[in-house]
């Protein structure tokens, strides 16, 4: 296992790279390119001016000769450069924003595991009844429903209509300090939004994946032997059919992300995604590449925690 | 020993020999035996048909203003099916062009994936060692980002929101998933006696990917293809809704929705239903398809009576 461990870290460093030339390609490749941080200026710069500035940021130097410039800066300095707009440090800009979409997400993955998994316990064990269809279809209509669209509906029946949450931001601008009651109500909404379009891919994967191990033959064992069916389904059925789903966290990541970054846009929520919009709108390629970076970044560590998640609750994988 | 084979009178082999049907038909029967998939394929049809007749279909110009009800979005009425939105226009009239939109986006970012992907996974699994191995790991990469994120920053970059550059955008971006599907189809195909007679024969690299390997891992790929139509039309949508993508005043479904949140959109809550409500139906019914393509062209079940 630490064998496995081991080469699975040292694996991270070359994708880890490579993700970093992507993400520094893309702006970098850009037409105007890093350069258009002369867009901004407040007053038109001679052409003699803007090559003086460029020879000191070295913006004169081709894309991969910045390119380890900037990697040496990230690694050495823990710096990813200065926004484009305000000046202030990438890492520090993205940094406070980093707990606001992880909150968002983990309280969404709380919920959907919380309905997905007995749903589909339920479906499984109970094929072709109500409840089958019903999560059949949520998966479905789930997986078609663009994110930002489901937030506009909830916003406009429960924060328009009724007003029974407020329709953005994390706190009321009465409010002083931290308040656990006017987050959670803010929080309401948004977390529905993204709990109801990722049951989809959950509910689904979990009625399969419960239903394949109902097809077992320990399982048809188990049943012969006169263990009660609560046992079978939920001691011998439920353990193995959660492996498999623990993969799909790693798989899912991406998808998740991009769901929360709507939802942080839709309902106003100062996160990552609401930066990385604004960063994309105003052209500040320092912060667009510094959150490129972060989403990768957690996007990897999902999966490696999916994996070793995986290595050690199965004890029938070895990895040698 | 000559064994003796009774010689059969052509009537009882008739009789006891299954028809013979063609692979097409085959999986046609057992398509249409599903009826999610059937359900699917008549909404994709009609949708299909909006798009292409969607002059035809309305006598309003999309990107007419209607300068006395400008301001006041009329509801939905026999005169305006959909209603019409804050700057007057017939908005029935709008989500037909807005489906030509989606559907062109979602068929041609899907072909340009699919045909990448399915070259990329080809070559990576055909050549195998460092080639497929190096190859792969860029797969890995690439899929480490989310996607949308990835389309959006690109799209920013490009500046550039012609249809042309939305669906390369879309399609250069999303064939990851097809390139490793095809070269795990790929990896089984090759050990094949098939192959290797092929090979004996001295056929061409290029001849026995083209001829003989990709033909045998198409069905896979034909119903990838499928859902990846529903995932392009989301990808454009969402594009589209934050202003990256199809530009106003050519009618979208998503950028239609770019004033949700402004209080008069709100007061009129049909300019909001309706766009997303054809989202929805139409990944839905792409999904559906998919899924019976997905059973109907399934070798471990193909043939079987049930």
């Amino acid at each position: 296992m630490s064998n496995y461990l081991g080469r699975r870290l040292l694996g991270l460093i070359p994708l880890m790279l490579g993700i970093s030339v992507i993400s520094y390609a893309i702006m970098a490749l850009a037409p105007g390119g890093t350069g258009s941080i002369f867009l901004h200026s407040a007053r038109p710069m001679s052409p003699a001016d803007v090559l003086i500035i460029k020879q000191q940021l070295g913006l004169d130097k081709p894309w991969f000769v910045q390119y380890f410039y900037w990697l040496h800066n990230l690694v050495f300095n823990q710096s990813l450069g200065f926004s484009f707009i305000d000046g202030r440090p990438v890492m520090i800009k993205i940094l406070e924003k980093l707990p606001t979409t992880l909150q968002l997400i983990s309280l969404s993955f709380v919920c959907t595991l919380t309905i997905a998994i007995p749903a589909a316990i339920y479906a499984a064990t109970h094929k072709n009844s109500f409840v089958d269809y019903l999560t059949t279809a949520i998966s479905f209509i789930g997986y078609g429903m663009p994110t930002f669209w489901l937030g506009i509906m909830l916003l406009e029946i429960f924060a328009v209509r009724v007003h029974w949450f407020p329709s953005s931001g994390l706190s009321s601008i009465d409010s002083t300090g931290f308040n656990l009651g006017d987050r959670i109500h803010h929080l309401v909404l948004p977390v529905a939004t993204l709990t109801f379009v990722s049951l989809a891919s959950w509910m689904r994967y979990q009625r399969a994946s419960m239903l394949d191990v109902l097809d077992e033959d320990y399982i048809r064992t188990a049943a012969a032997k006169g263990l009660s069916r609560t046992t079978v389904i939920y001691k011998h059925a439920l353990r193995n059919a959660l492996l498999p789903v623990i993969t799909l966290v790693g798989l899912y990541l991406p998808a998740l992300l991009t769901g929360a970054y709507f939802t942080e846009i839709v309902f106003s929520i100062p996160g990552m995604g609401y930066l990385g919009l604004n960063a994309i709108f105003e052209r500040d390629y320092p912060t667009v590449m510094g959150i490129t970076l972060f989403s990768a970044s957690l996007v990897v560590l999902g999966n490696l925690l999916a994996d070793i998640g995986y290595a050690a609750a199965d004890p029938r994988i070895r990895y040698d | 020993m000559a064994t003796t084979q009774p010689v059969r009178p052509q009537a009882v082999l008739d009789q006891e020999m299954p028809p013979h049907i063609s692979m097409t038909a085959d999986v046609w029967r057992r398509f249409a035996r599903n009826r999610l998939a059937l359900v699917g394929l008549a909404m994709v049809g009609l949708l299909v048909v909006c798009a292409v007749f969607a002059n035809h279909l309305s006598s309003y110009d999309p990107n007419n203003l209607d300068m006395s009800i400008v301001g006041t979005p009329q509801p939905p009425s026999w005169q305006h099916l959909f209603g019409t939105d804050a700057d007057g226009r017939d908005y029935f009239t709008r989500m037909l062009f807005g489906a030509r939109v989606s559907l062109e986006v979602g068929f041609s970012a899907m072909l340009v994936a699919i045909t990448f992907g399915t070259i990329y996974g080809a070559i990576s699994a055909f050549y195998g060692g460092w080639v497929d191995a190096s190859m792969m790991r860029f797969v890995d990469m690439m899929l480490s980002f989310p996607t949308f994120f990835l389309i959006l920053t690109v799209e920013a970059v490009t500046n550039n929101f012609s249809i042309i550059v939305i669906m390369l955008v879309i399609g250069m971006l999303s064939w990851m998933g097809v390139s490793r599907l095809v070269r795990g189809q790929i990896l089984s195909l090759r050990e094949r006696d098939f192959v290797s007679a092929a090979r004996a024969l001295g056929a061409e690299d290029g001849r026995i990917i083209w001829r003989h390997l990709l033909p045998n891992a198409l069905a896979p790929v034909i119903v990838a293809a499928t859902l990846a139509i529903g995932d392009n039309i989301l990808t454009e949508a969402g594009l589209s809704y934050l202003g990256l993508g199809v530009q106003i005043p050519t009618p979208s479904w998503g950028n239609s929705l770019q004033k949700a949140l402004d209080p008069e959109t709100l007061a009129a809550p049909w300019l909001i239903v309706i766009p997303g409500l054809l989202i929805v139906l139409t990944v839905v019914a792409f999904n559906f398809v998919g899924e019976g393509l997905r059973d109907a062209l399934d070798p471990k079940t193909r043939g079987r009576g049930t």
